[in-house]
Formats: structure tokens, C-alpha cells, sequence
């Protein structure tokens, strides 16, 4: 074992990859052998198949797929949806029937007021803090033609001077 | 095959996700290891099976992958060790049989010869002059001819010294040729 191809060469820290000339036939033989090994067609491809899935971005892809809603909470999550537009709707309409029907036929006061509280300014008589849906505020609005709309900030003042 | 370089980048992408690079590793090293271990165990079925389960080991430790330059070994070592797994719990599972049972289900096997692939009469008496090599011998031989390895990737594989090896395929040759030259 010391030629110089194909086996181990003392003193030497290298090896050639090739066999000796001496054992060419039956290397010869071994290759044409090893050339016609069978594979099964379609092998490859069913390999693919059975591994394909366990590809790690795969993986992750399919963790995230898992955490979509199954069925039933999907159909409650449209129903809960359905159910804020149908309020939306109904707040709109109300809106609607607030400010096109209700406050030109004089019904404003019965909105509620966005203000917390009214202060009352009487002309020669001591002022009064109200809160707005008193029925003396808003027996004031409607006589003068107000609504609370009208009212702005959190203190709206009202000069009442009913004697004018 | 992919070349040195082009693997690592290849696996790299696999290790990504990439299912095209995935499928060029697949389509290059699974008829090889499927050859391996088809040489090995004889068994078409278990080789095949073998081979999807080396790929799935493979494909779930891609992203720890980090011996760069060593995708080979790494490979085969995991196919081999599966079929060592594999023929030792069939062996514990082994039901002892008698004799007249085996009788039987060799002459039931006995049917009408099948028609010899082209190169059958030369394959048969190669194929019977390994099966006389010891296991370890026939393994060296398998790895370099089917497997298309080198004798330090077989080194690696089968963890021995490469001088080791080295011997082995020597001894191997020498009584193949011996074995063959008997026949004639």
C-alpha cells in the first residue's frame, strides 16, 4: 500500500481519490453496476411531497394559517359586524330623522344637550345654574327659537329676561 | 449536482422556505441515497421508505444546518442510521418461524422466472460476489460506487480514520476481483 494512487502513502498527510490501475476492471464493472441500480420513477417527486410540508417558512405559513377562526367564531365575528352596522344605520337614520324632522317641527329640546349645565342670567334677579333639561330651560330655547345646538361649551349662559 | 458553492446557497434558500431549491435538493441526492440504501437492504419498499424519511429528518434540521461543506455526510450518516434503526427493530420484532413455513413460502415464491433486465447474467454475479464481502467491506464499496462519495466524505460518514477506509475499500476490490475471477 504504498503507491502513490489511490491508498495511503506513509508520511504523506494526503491521499489521491483515485484507486490503483490494479483494480480497473472490477471498478470498471462496479460502475456499469452502479449505473443500472433501478431507481422507482416518480421517487424523487414523492420525496418532495412527503417533505415539502415540514420546510420551516412552510411551518411558519402553516402556524399562521391554524390561527384564522375556525367557522363558527367567523360567523359570530360577521354577526357581530352585522350587528355594529345595523346600529350604525340606526343611529344614522336617527340623526337623520333628528335633524331634518324633529328640529324644524320644533322638537329639538327633546335632544339631549351636549352642555352640562345652563347658567340662567336674570336681568335684576339672582342667576341660576340649570342643568339643560330642565323644563324651564327648555321652555327658554323654544320660545326663542334655540335649540341645543345653539348651546356651546360646558357652561352655556343664557340671558333670561322673560320681561322683554 | 450542484457544485461547492451553489449547495451551501442552495441549502441556505431551502433553509428559507425556498420549495424550488427544495425540490433541487430532493431531485439531486434522493436517487442516490434511495441507491444506498436499496444496495444495502435489498428491499425496494424500504429503501424507498428510508429515503422520504432521511429527506423529512433533513428538511426539519435545515435551519440548524451548520456544518458548511459537509451536506454529504451529514446525509448519508442520517439515511444510514435510519436503516440501522430500521433492520434492528425488525430484528427485535422477528417472529421465529419453522422450517417447513420457509419450505413453503420459498416454493410459493417459486414462480415463472422473470425475464432478465439487459446486463442481468454480469449483474448477478457482481451482485453475488458482494454479497460474499463482509457487511463492512460491502458498505465501503456501496458508499463509493453507488453513492458516488469520496473516501474522506466515507471517512466521515461511517466516523472511522481514513486510512481505515482506505483498507477496506482495498480488501474489498481484491477479493470482488478474486470472487469474480472464481466464477469464470
Amino acid at each position: 500500500m504504498n503507491t502513490r494512487q489511490g491508498r495511503w502513502i506513509p508520511g504523506m498527510d494526503h491521499f489521491s481519490d483515485q484507486t490503483s490501475t490494479e483494480f480497473h476492471e472490477v471498478e470498471a464493472r462496479l460502475a456499469v453496476w452502479a449505473r443500472r441500480q433501478p431507481v422507482p420513477p416518480g421517487l424523487a417527486d414523492r420525496v418532495f411531497d412527503a417533505s415539502v410540508g415540514l420546510l420551516p417558512a412552510r411551518t411558519v405559513r402553516r402556524a399562521r394559517l391554524l390561527q384564522l377562526p375556525p367557522p363558527a367564531s367567523l360567523r359570530t365575528r360577521i354577526s357581530a359586524w352585522g350587528s355594529r352596522l345595523a346600529l350604525a344605520a340606526s343611529i344614522a337614520l336617527a340623526l337623520f330623522i333628528g335633524n331634518r324632522v324633529l328640529l324644524p317641527a320644533g322638537f329639538s329640546p327633546l335632544l339631549t344637550p351636549e352642555v352640562e349645565m345652563v347658567l340662567l342670567e336674570s336681568a335684576g334677579g339672582p342667576s341660576r345654574l340649570l342643568d339643560p333639561r330642565f323644563a324651564e330651560v327648555q321652555d327658554i330655547l323654544l320660545t326663542r327659537d334655540m335649540t341645543f345646538g345653539d348651546l356651546t361649551g360646558d357652561l352655556a349662559r343664557i340671558a333670561h329676561d322673560l320681561e322683554m | 449536482m450542484p457544485s461547492g458553492a451553489s449547495l451551501e446557497e442552495t441549502l441556505q434558500r431551502a433553509a428559507a422556505g425556498d420549495e424550488i431549491a427544495w425540490r433541487e435538493i430532493v431531485e439531486t441526492w434522493s436517487p442516490r441515497v434511495f441507491g444506498l440504501i436499496r444496495a444495502q437492504c435489498g428491499n425496494v419498499d424500504l429503501a424507498e421508505e428510508i429515503t422520504q424519511s432521511t429527506f423529512c429528518t433533513v428538511v426539519e434540521r435545515i435551519g440548524r444546518y451548520s456544518e458548511v461543506g459537509r451536506f454529504e455526510s451529514w446525509l448519508f450518516r442520517i439515511a444510514m442510521n435510519r436503516l440501522r434503526d430500521e433492520m434492528r427493530r425488525r430484528r427485535r420484532h422477528a417472529n421465529p418461524v419453522e422450517t417447513e413455513t420457509l419450505i413453503g413460502l420459498a416454493g410459493a415464491a417459486d414462480g415463472p422466472p422473470e425475464p432478465s433486465p439487459p446486463g442481468g447474467e454480469e449483474r448477478s454475479a457482481l451482485e453475488a460476489a458482494l454479497a460474499r464481502l463482509s457487511e463492512s467491506d460491502r458498505q465501503v464499496v456501496h458508499l463509493r460506487h453507488i453513492s458516488g462519495l469520496s473516501f474522506a466524505r466515507i471517512a466521515e460518514i461511517l466516523g472511522e480514520p481514513l486510512g481505515t477506509v482506505l483498507a477496506r475499500q482495498h480488501r474489498a476490490l481484491k477479493k470482488l476481483r478474486q470472487h469474480l475471477a472464481d466464477e469464470h
